[in-house]
């Protein structure tokens, strides 16, 4: 005789489907890529996609230091309106209109929440990453995005 | 020392300031050295002249092995068979076989002293080109990459010194002695080709002869390098110590009882798992919403079910059955999945619950 059995069991589930996870991540993106504590959508999806694996880290990182001024096809980042949400919710971020494009710009309190996440000393891998992309000029990405060609 | 290799097997003979190759043979009661009849010269020697050395490596000093007679002799067809008085290692000639019938296009290798360097012997791989079954004998041509048209000089100068050495065969890690060198075509040594005798013509002095071109001998040497290639990697995954392979191979004894059948098909199921999971990462980087719903659907899909497959069944061919009507039902929820990524997400699945145990067969007797 042979049982079977079929349960569910729990499984891990990757950070990266965190939603606090993510929010701690668009802080310290707008507050270490974007220009006086503002970012627009389009700088917030592109690093996020460059946080996915190392190619697409690669990617971003060259196109910063001058190594390639265009960008492989790069994709938006899943559940980031939900993301959003919790931080207008939470007054970590705030929305500014600057030039007619809508950006995000980060509250005292959100710098607070990167202060103390900091201070513990979390999730330091990923935050030295986006510290090293650094500042990335609107114009250099905006070319960059220019180069695609309807075929 | 170099393991069963075709260098093992390999002597240095010279008589009468010829010098050349040759290559150790067991034969029932006695041990003989195969050769080139022209590395002895043009005339049957005296076994006094006949000097044959073996190297451990092919820097190592060389040991002399002792004449006893030429049993075999023919200039003609440029063969001969010398026994000698060989104590030592007789364990290392057990250790490869002859053959004769072999099929062309097939990979040789040979392994002799070229007279350029005839202190060190050297291995040469090589195919065969055509044979003759009449008349014992066959062609080899040298591997792409090796030739002897190097510097200028004329191919026979450089070939020199490898005339009787064994040329060898290699199946299933066992070497297959099938005959050796006797020239190449003229001067030039045109095409790289190597005339070559079959061992074959000292056929009255062994009897253990293996047909190399028979198709049930091939398929079963095919069958055999599988079944231990299997053994190996169910051996390495256990010294992984892996738990998901532990789980998987435990329920896979369970529903195959045979051994060889649960080897077998624990060792697909975890290459075909972990290549299918480069590919879900790939999805997950690629289509989050896609992993994601992927997720969902299993998740929901397990909590569903998992009261109509828990049961008992009597024996190993409806546990099978039952876990891939489980598969198969799966497969069906998950077709919305692209097509074009090549991966049966359903099998991921089911080898996944395995190896986490979500999904569980245990013998009740």
């Amino acid at each position: 005789m042979i049982n079977i059995i079929l349960e569910e069991k729990p499984t891990s589930v990757s950070i990266k489907y965190n939603a606090y996870y993510k929010l701690v991540i668009l802080l310290t993106i707008i507050n270490y890529c974007g220009r006086s504590n503002k970012a627009s959508l389009q700088l917030i999806h592109l690093i996020f996609w460059s946080l996915r694996d190392d190619k697409n880290y690669q990617v971003i990182n060259d196109l910063k230091i001058g190594n390639r001024n265009t960008l492989i096809p790069w994709s938006f980042e899943f559940g980031i309106e939900k993301v959003l949400a919790i931080g207008y919710i939470e007054e970590y971020i705030q929305k500014k209109i600057v030039n007619n494009t809508l950006e995000i710009e980060i509250t005292q309190r959100g710098i607070n929440v990167l202060k103390s996440i900091n201070e513990y000393k979390l999730l330091q891998e990923e935050i030295e990453k986006i510290k090293d992309i650094g500042k990335i000029p609107k114009t250099k990405l905006d070319r960059a995005n220019h180069n695609w060609k309807l075929i | 020392m170099t393991y069963n290799q075709p260098e093992k097997y390999c002597v240095r003979v010279k008589c009468n300031d010829n010098i050349g190759s040759g290559v150790l043979i067991a034969g029932e009661t006695t041990f003989y050295v195969f050769t080139a009849a022209h590395c002895l010269g043009k005339e049957k020697p005296n076994i006094e002249n006949i000097l044959i050395e073996k190297q451990r490596d092919y820097k190592s000093e060389f040991n002399d092995i002792k004449v006893v007679a030429i049993k075999e002799w023919d200039y003609e067809k440029d063969f001969a068979l010398i026994e000698i008085d060989f104590e030592g290692e007789d364990k290392l000639l057990y250790q490869y076989n002859l053959a004769h019938r072999f099929i062309t296009d097939t990979d040789v290798k040979f392994c002799g002293y070229q007279g350029i360097n005839n202190n060190e012997y050297r291995p040469f791989p090589s195919k065969i080109v055509t044979t003759s079954d009449t008349n014992h004998c066959f062609k080899i041509k040298l591997s792409e990459g090796e030739t002897f048209q190097q510097g200028g000089e004329d191919g026979h100068l450089l070939a020199r010194g490898l005339s009787g050495s064994g040329v060898f065969i290699i199946r299933h890690n066992t070497p297959f002695l099938i005959g050796i060198l006797n020239s190449v075509i003229t001067d030039n040594a045109w095409n790289n080709d190597i005339n070559c005798c079959s061992v074959d013509h000292v056929h009255d002095y062994f009897d253990s002869y293996i047909d190399l071109s028979d198709l049930n001998e091939l398929r079963s040497w095919t069958e055999n390098l599988e079944k231990t290639f299997t053994e190996q990697e169910i051996e390495a995954f256990k010294k992984t110590n892996s738990d998901f392979f532990k789980k998987l191979y435990k329920k896979n004894k369970v529903i195959y009882p045979n051994i060889e059948n649960a080897n077998s098909n624990t060792t697909r199921q975890l290459k075909r798992y972990l290549s299918m999971l480069q590919n879900i990462r790939l999805l997950e980087n690629e289509a989050p919403h896609l992993y994601v719903k992927f997720k969902e659907i299993v998740a929901k899909y397990v909590n569903l079910v998992q009261e109509d497959y828990t049961r008992t069944v009597t024996n190993s061919n409806e546990a099978l059955t039952q876990k891939q009507s489980l598969q198969s039902i799966l497969k069906d929820e998950l077709d919305f999945l692209p097509i074009s990524m090549d991966i049966d997400f359903a099998d991921f699945q089911i080898i996944e619950w395995l190896g986490i145990c979500t999904l569980n067969f245990t013998n009740n007797d």
